[in-house]
């Protein structure tokens, strides 16, 4: 979807705007980091949001970027985020948040918990453990961080939902249906698994297809990626460079739109 | 970094834990006892007590005396519950101006958490002469089959009280975490919790990273010791009765001895196998003769009498086995917490149903209050590697037309979470929805617990069904309700903390649910059903509108008569499903109905 990132006008004044409540929400939440998909997500306005921008933009409260390159440059007017929201949490911790919150509408359930097709289950509770000691809503209990707190309850949401769904035999079957076979010879690719993992999904996946770290794609990587860890770099790349030349299949639907129907009734009828 | 104390805020007895170092210790009270009794009485001066002190004047001042204000917190005046103490306590519990339930303490009148929160200032105090600084930062506990109005009373408690409440834990999940924290287990186990009030069984795994994952909760907010008490207790005065012709239960001074006796006998018999229960002068009979009480209760009497309490629990835990997908088996170890699982009947149920011997190791009053303490640290410091993933012990959800509840949230949904979903409005140009926002597991929304309601109104006046309305619930870490409604169209928008309804009376409650029936917000139809009810009503609408006409032609003949009959009943019989909204039932009435307006369009027709 729209990966454009509007940034907010220092110079407009918010009062002025005469506008519904869903402008001033959308308002509230531009900070020249979110893209116009991450906003739509987060503030709920889902594909609205694209329109609701442009409204934004004529009347001088946002300005946009038409494809994202300011990305590369941090933002002019306004300091970096992380300066001056994130009390008491370090900024690698930050930015992983920031960076997992915004690949969750493209991740599927396998690749947000950095599992193969065919992981046991015991594999997927371990990866969503893992994950959830590091993205439970409490591990920022009392802290002010602003967005990253939004950010986290919703990344807690996705990953809660992924391991409900998987876990659940009716539910898993269900969701595999619906899910696009994954390419020939391609690994999961997640956020998350490491060499390490990747190598052990490999070993526990016996006769699949020889595992082979892609090459990055060649597209351009953002600036915000470049802290990452190899592999982290090159998966981030490939998700971010996907939603630029719109190459990828659309996003698997967003908890947001469909609160989980797969699990609730894989959830009764395995019973 | 401040301090922050657990208070297990139990039914009968209450207890307050810190962390010292790395490990959680529970303190004493100024009289050296490690729980205190949740007992507060006001004296004759006007003086308050609490804990033992209260305890100790409960006979000779029973009126004034309250004991398991808990099974009242966060409760209607009308509820069954509620009536069932006012019949059985020895203090006076009165109607509240908002249909609350209020406690009468000489010439005033307390709300519930007024009381509570007098026995976690108590706590509060025992803390603070413990550590020598003032204390503000709690986790306090409650049953985890409690309901968002019983936490919500609590929590207000616990302000009252002068406490910032981090957090409200589940009592099960507390004892879990005090148990697993700081051991590197990765287990699956049960936690048994019959306190003094109320009864829970949780099933949790603890695995790796620290993570404390509750599976699946069950409990009875309205089961544990007291009920145990009382079934002595009505065995004493039917034996009274029997022998005297005299009822116990009409004093009020003679019915808090008795309890005091059973709760006495109770406890003994979990060591010993006779009880000898003597209460001499306990009331005179009509001559003016003192009676006095004297009977030997033994261990099988006892848990004859109370076998059907224990068979609940079993139930309840065979319950939550299923709910959590797992047999008996899979669960590594028993966690036995509350008084009550110290009596051997209880132990041997339990091991009889995990099929193994539940684990010695924690210390039934006091793990709680340590879990507490755990928890509040581990939010504050964040150091230590502990996430508790708790559930919710209800589906939440709201009421839609026709009275059906339409739960958004599951049961034993790992909490915090949210859902949203899309409903619409049920009549034409309706510019306003009600949403009625409950708690339980009934069909029939009346028979939910009521947590509140609130109205979206300035909807844009359209044909029914074209309004989008989209609901979103989230639940908190607390347990904690917020329902959300917006409608998409305008970006409108409406929420609410869900706080509690403890204020309403039966009355209104009835009336809000009445005037939601008409009023109210309608499950977004599929597109096919859409469809479906649009040719029903089409079919209907013309049908009806040929009637008078068509009845004047044909009405001369038998066969005309019996015709148009028919044609009513088909009709009657569409419309009452298009008004449940019952898709199914209406596909069935399509060919009917269609049949009819046929002929009916025929015979217009044919007659000049």
């Amino acid at each position: 979807m729209d990966q454009r990132i509007p940034l907010r006008n220092p110079t407009f004044a918010a009062r002025a705007l005469t506008t519904g409540s869903a402008e001033s929400l959308l308002l509230q939440h531009v900070n020249g980091i979110l893209t116009v998909e991450e906003l739509g997500i987060l503030t709920g306005l889902e594909e609205r949001v694209v329109s609701l921008i442009a409204v934004l933009e004529e009347k001088g409260a946002v300005v946009v970027s038409s494809t994202g390159e300011h990305d590369l440059l941090p933002p002019p007017t306004l300091p970096p985020v992380s300066a001056v929201r994130n009390e008491g949490i370090d900024a690698e911790k930050a930015h992983r948040i920031r960076v997992i919150f915004r690949s969750l509408s493209t991740l599927n359930h396998y690749e947000l918990l950095g599992v193969t097709r065919g992981a046991e289950k015991a594999e997927i509770k371990q990866a969503y453990y893992h994950l959830v000691s590091e993205f439970h809503p409490d591990r920022l209990f009392g802290k002010r961080v602003g967005e990253l707190r939004s950010q986290l309850e919703l990344i807690f949401r996705h990953v809660t939902e992924a391991h409900d769904v998987l876990m659940d035999a009716v539910g898993r079957a269900m969701y595999d249906a619906e899910l696009p076979p994954s390419p020939p010879g391609s690994v999961t690719r997640s956020l998350h698994a490491s060499a390490r993992s990747a190598a052990s999904l490999a070993a526990a996946n016996g006769a699949s297809p020889p595992i082979s770290i892609p090459p990055p794609p060649s597209v351009p990587v953002s600036s915000r990626s470049r802290e990452l860890d190899d592999a982290r770099k090159r998966m981030l790349a490939a998700k971010l460079g996907g939603g630029k030349f719109r190459s990828q299949p659309p996003p698997a639907p967003s908890a947001l739109q469909h609160p989980n129907p797969p699990s609730k009734q894989g959830s009764t009828k395995g019973t | 970094m401040e301090r922050v104390i657990g208070i297990d805020l139990g039914t009968t007895n209450s207890c307050v834990a810190i962390l010292e170092g790395d490990s959680p210790v529970v303190i004493s009270n100024r009289g050296g006892y490690k729980t205190t009794p949740s007992m507060v009485a006001v004296t004759e001066v006007g003086k308050r007590l609490v804990g033992h002190i209260a305890k100790r004047q409960a006979i000779t001042n029973a009126e004034n005396t309250v004991f398991a204000a808990k099974r009242l917190i966060g409760r209607k005046w009308n509820s069954t519950q509620v009536k069932n103490m006012v019949l059985t306590s020895s203090y006076r519990i009165v109607e509240g101006p908002h249909g609350d339930a209020r406690i009468q303490l000489r010439t005033s009148s307390y709300s519930v958490p007024e009381i509570s929160a007098m026995v976690l200032q108590e706590m509060k105090a025992v803390a603070e002469g413990y550590l020598n600084e003032p204390v503000t930062k709690a986790v306090i506990t409650v049953p985890a089959y409690f309901n968002d109005n019983q936490r919500q009373a609590t929590k207000d408690a616990g302000q009252i009280a002068g406490l910032d409440v981090l957090r409200i834990i589940n009592e099960p999940t507390a004892a879990a975490l005090a148990y697993g924290f700081g051991k590197d287990v990765e287990k699956t186990v049960a936690v048994y919790d019959l306190g003094g009030g109320t009864f829970d069984v949780s099933i949790l795994e603890i695995g790796s990273h620290g993570v404390f994952k509750v599976l699946a909760t069950a409990g009875d907010t309205f089961l544990g010791g007291e009920d145990f008490d009382n079934r002595i207790l009505g065995w004493l005065v039917q034996g009274f009765k029997e022998e005297h012709g005299i009822d116990l239960q009409q004093d009020r001074m003679a019915l808090q001895r008795l309890k005091d006796a059973a709760e006495k006998a109770k406890c003994e018999l979990s060591s010993t196998t006779t009880a000898e229960i003597n209460l001499p002068f306990i009331i005179s009979n009509k001559q003016n003769e003192a009676l006095h009480l004297q009977r030997s209760l033994t261990r099988q009497t006892l848990e004859a009498l109370c076998d059907e309490l224990i068979e609940r629990t079993v139930d309840i835990c065979r319950q939550t086995l299923l709910d959590a997908k797992l047999k008996k088996e899979e669960i590594q170890d028993v966690i036995l917490v509350g008084g009550m699982t110290r009596m051997p009947h209880v132990q041997r149920a339990v091991a009889n149903f995990f099929a193994k011997e539940p684990n010695k190791g924690v210390h039934p009053d006091e793990v709680v209050a340590l879990g507490a303490a755990v928890q509040g640290h581990g939010l504050l410091d964040g150091a230590h590697d502990m996430v508790l993933l708790d559930v919710t012990p209800h589906a939440l959800g709201i009421m839609t037309f026709g009275s059906n509840f339409e739960p958004l949230i599951p049961q034993n949904t790992s909490i915090p979470t949210s859902r949203a979903k899309i409903f619409t409005t049920s009549r034409d140009d309706q510019t306003a929805v009600k949403i009625l926002v409950m708690q339980g597991e009934q069909i029939r929304a009346e028979e939910n617990e009521l947590l509140g309601e609130f109205v979206l109104t300035g909807l844009p006046s359209k044909p029914r069904g074209q309004v989008e309305i989209e609901v979103t619930f989230s639940i908190n870490a607390d347990g904690i309700v917020s329902v959300h409604a917006r409608d998409l169209a305008t970006g409108q928008e409406q929420s609410i903390q869900v706080t509690a309804t403890s204020g309403l009376t039966q009355d209104e409650i009835s009336r809000m649910v009445e005037s939601a029936k008409h009023y109210g917000v309608e499950q977004k139809l599929s597109e096919q059903a859409e469809r479906t009810l649009q040719e029903a009503q089409t079919l209907v609408a013309e049908i009806q509108r040929l009637f008078p006409e068509v009845e004047k032609i044909v009405s001369q003949s038998d066969f005309g008569r019996d015709a148009i009959s028919k044609a009513r009943s088909v009709v009657s019989q569409a419309k009452t499903a298009a008004d449940r909204r019952d898709i199914a039932a209406l596909q069935v009435h399509l060919e009917p109905l269609a049949r009819t307006q046929r002929m009916f369009r025929n015979v217009v027709a044919k007659v000049p």
